[in-house]
């Protein structure tokens, strides 16, 4: 277990390190000129202000330098300034990262509740109507454009009847909490501000519920099916032959051991997540990692970029690997090497 | 599932299959006729259908000006206008003419250069190997979506370079699966006797391997079409993908939520997406069931 978790950790550095070189060539065999992100498509055209913003970027260096003077900035912590809102990467991501964490940390609460409990339904009506309507459910899940569904969502419940939340984390004039985590939901309990925390939760019901579609149907398949299998495993049996009722079995023996796996959807949905974050924040004009992410590829803004991508690797490394450990705990017949 | 069951599957002389040797072909395909297969098949078939005959079904011509301007959906104007008064459901047509051949052709060249490098690491091992699955680990550790934004940004705007943004993210998927199933066969006593009786190694590969090797990821690719029908689209709703006055179905969906009122704009790209990609997933699913190919994680 141990020498699982050091190998895993040895490999990080390595996969962290291809992805900023990927990301850092990308970058530099863009089709457009960067200057013009950096200055504006006006100022191209003076020479005096493009020599200097080429000097203080960097630009006029070779290729294999400005990759070691980043490379050495990046090991110091220091991801670059992001050539759109000329301000640090690190300290742009620090602001929008929270707003992402709170609206994917719902949007997986969501999933695995709601996914739960239908692959439990849909494995208990197995073959009847109901499992059938689950299962279309699922697929449906996996088969909606994420951003086409907030967008009807937005006009339906918020613009026509008026019974959801619309976009942003908080209703126009209402002032975001004082500062201490970055979650608002989490800052405006803390500052004991009743009203601020409803509006807060409010605005997130409906792009994490959006969010959650996406992940919805893997749960619901993995739920069923180990339902199914564990159902007709010997431990059921034999407590059934002892005189539990199928009800008792089910609730105390085998859903127990179905829904271990379920832990494993952690690592695989981050992906989709932040793939969910990217769309659904640019609907819900979220302020997170998504829009972040949106409008410095927009710009040809690779400082930005990179940084994200360098951030989202992060993520989905660190979740894919707790992941494996979390699944290794919770089940000991699992044996990682 | 048995052969008996298929009373003219086997000749007479045929008797029960040996035990060890894989279903016939003839009766895997029996078992493909479910009705949910073929309800997918019948979307799918009647989309190809539209992309055929997309110049003679599209009541105008999806670019140009057919009526006024906003135009709710009315008896003539079946899914309305949008902000030029071109017609929606025209444009949704024209466009399946690029979304779904784009999609179908993203997945090909993924799968195709997957399976190449995962069957050469899988079967080849050492160096090679390690280098290959190295760089596939690389690119799956990037969050799909972002490396393909970045690549479409780098690129430029257009389908063509999201085509190749995607096929960048999506060949690990099949380079892994592959290379898998291949560790697995190369164990396998046929593939041994094969050896053993003489046969080259690459006519090994050819006719041994990569035969039972492939239907895995043939079912995943066609699982996999779906979600890339919706990373094409999303790609160009978000600018670094198709460009107006494409028809694209994303595109449209950005132009849709630029006149956030005139619901219709979007509402018709996004059902027409809908309805292939849930029938496309629908015949992913069922042939997955079927084959009883074992779930993959990614």
């Amino acid at each position: 277990m141990i020498r699982f978790v050091a190998k895993r950790l040895a490999l990080m550095p390595l996969l962290l390190w291809g992805i900023v070189t990927i990301a850092f060539l990308l970058s530099h065999a863009v089709a457009d000129n960067p200057l013009a992100s950096i200055v504006g498509e006006r100022n191209l055209g003076n020479p005096d202000v493009v020599r200097a913003a080429t000097e203080r970027w960097g630009l006029d260096k070779s290729l294999p330098e400005q990759y070691f003077v980043y490379i050495a900035n990046l090991l110091q912590g220091d991801m670059g300034t992001s050539f759109r809102t000329k301000a640090p990467v690190g300290a742009d991501l620090a602001v929008r990262l929270p707003a992402t964490l709170e609206l994917a940390a719902v949007a997986l609460v969501f999933a695995i509740v709601i996914g739960t409990l239908l692959g439990v339904l849909a494995a208990r009506m197995r073959g009847k109507l109901v499992d059938g309507v689950v299962r279309v459910l699922a697929l449906l899940g996996s088969s909606l454009p994420v951003f086409w569904v907030g967008l009807i969502f937005l006009f339906l419940f918020y613009a026509t009847l008026g019974v959801a939340a619309g976009p942003g984390r908080l209703s126009a004039r209402v002032i975001p909490p004082p500062d201490a985590t970055g979650f608002y939901t989490v800052d405006a309990l803390l500052a004991g501000d009743w009203p601020l925390f409803v509006d807060a939760f409010q605005h997130l019901l409906m792009p994490a519920l959006i969010m959650s579609l996406a992940l919805l149907g893997t749960v619901i398949r993995i739920v069923r099916s180990q339902m199914l299998e564990e159902q007709g495993s010997d431990y059921a049996r034999t407590a059934r032959a002892k005189g539990m009722t199928r009800g008792q079995v089910l609730n105390r023996h085998v859903l127990r051991n179905a829904i271990t796996p379920v832990i494993t959807i952690v690592g695989v949905s981050v992906g989709l997540l932040i793939m969910g974050a990217v769309l659904i924040e640019t609907i819900f004009s979220w302020n997170g990692i998504g829009t972040y992410a949106v409008e410095s590829s927009r710009a040809l803004d690779f400082p930005a970029i990179t940084g994200v991508c360098l951030v989202g690797g992060c993520i989905f490394l660190v979740a894919n690997l707790i992941t494996d450990i979390a699944y290794a705990v919770v089940d000991p017949r699992v044996r990682l090497s | 599932m048995t052969l008996a069951a298929a009373p003219d599957a086997a000749s007479p002389t045929a008797g029960p299959p040996p035990p060890g040797t894989e279903v016939p072909l003839r009766g895997r395909f029996r078992r493909l006729l479910t009705p949910s297969i073929l309800a997918g098949a019948a979307v799918v078939a009647a989309w190809i259908l539209v992309i055929a005959f997309a110049g003679v079904l599209a009541p105008y011509d999806p670019y140009a000006v057919a009526g006024p301007r906003l135009s709710p959906p009315t008896g003539e104007f079946l899914l309305g206008t949008d902000t030029l008064g071109r017609d929606v459901l025209s444009r949704v047509l024209h466009g399946a003419r690029l979304s779904l051949p784009i999609a179908l052709a993203t997945i090909s060249i993924a799968a195709l250069v997957g399976s190449v490098v995962g069957a050469v690491a899988g079967f080849y091992g050492g160096i090679v190997d390690a280098v290959l699955m190295r760089l596939a680990d690389i690119t799956m550790a990037f969050p799909s979506i972002l490396l393909a934004m970045a690549v479409a940004a780098a690129l430029g705007p257009g389908l063509t370079n999201s085509f190749v943004a995607i096929v960048v993210v999506w060949w690990p998927i099949y380079a892994r699966l592959i290379r898998g199933q291949i560790l697995s066969i190369k164990e396998r006593e046929y593939v041994t006797s094969a050896r053993a009786i003489g046969m080259s190694r690459l006519r090994t590969l050819r006719k041994h391997v990569l035969p039972h090797a492939l239907t895995p990821v043939l079912v995943s690719a066609t699982m996999d079409l779906g979600m890339i029908i919706i990373l094409v689209a999303s790609l160009s709703f978000l600018g670094l993908g198709a460009l107006p006055p494409s028809p694209e179905w994303g595109a449209m969906i950005t132009e849709g939520s630029a006149n956030f009122y005139q619901w219709w704009i979007a509402a018709g790209p996004g059902l027409a997406m809908v309805t292939i990609v849930l029938a496309v997933n629908f015949l992913g699913d069922s042939l997955r069931d079927v084959l009883d190919v074992r779930t993959r994680v990614r």
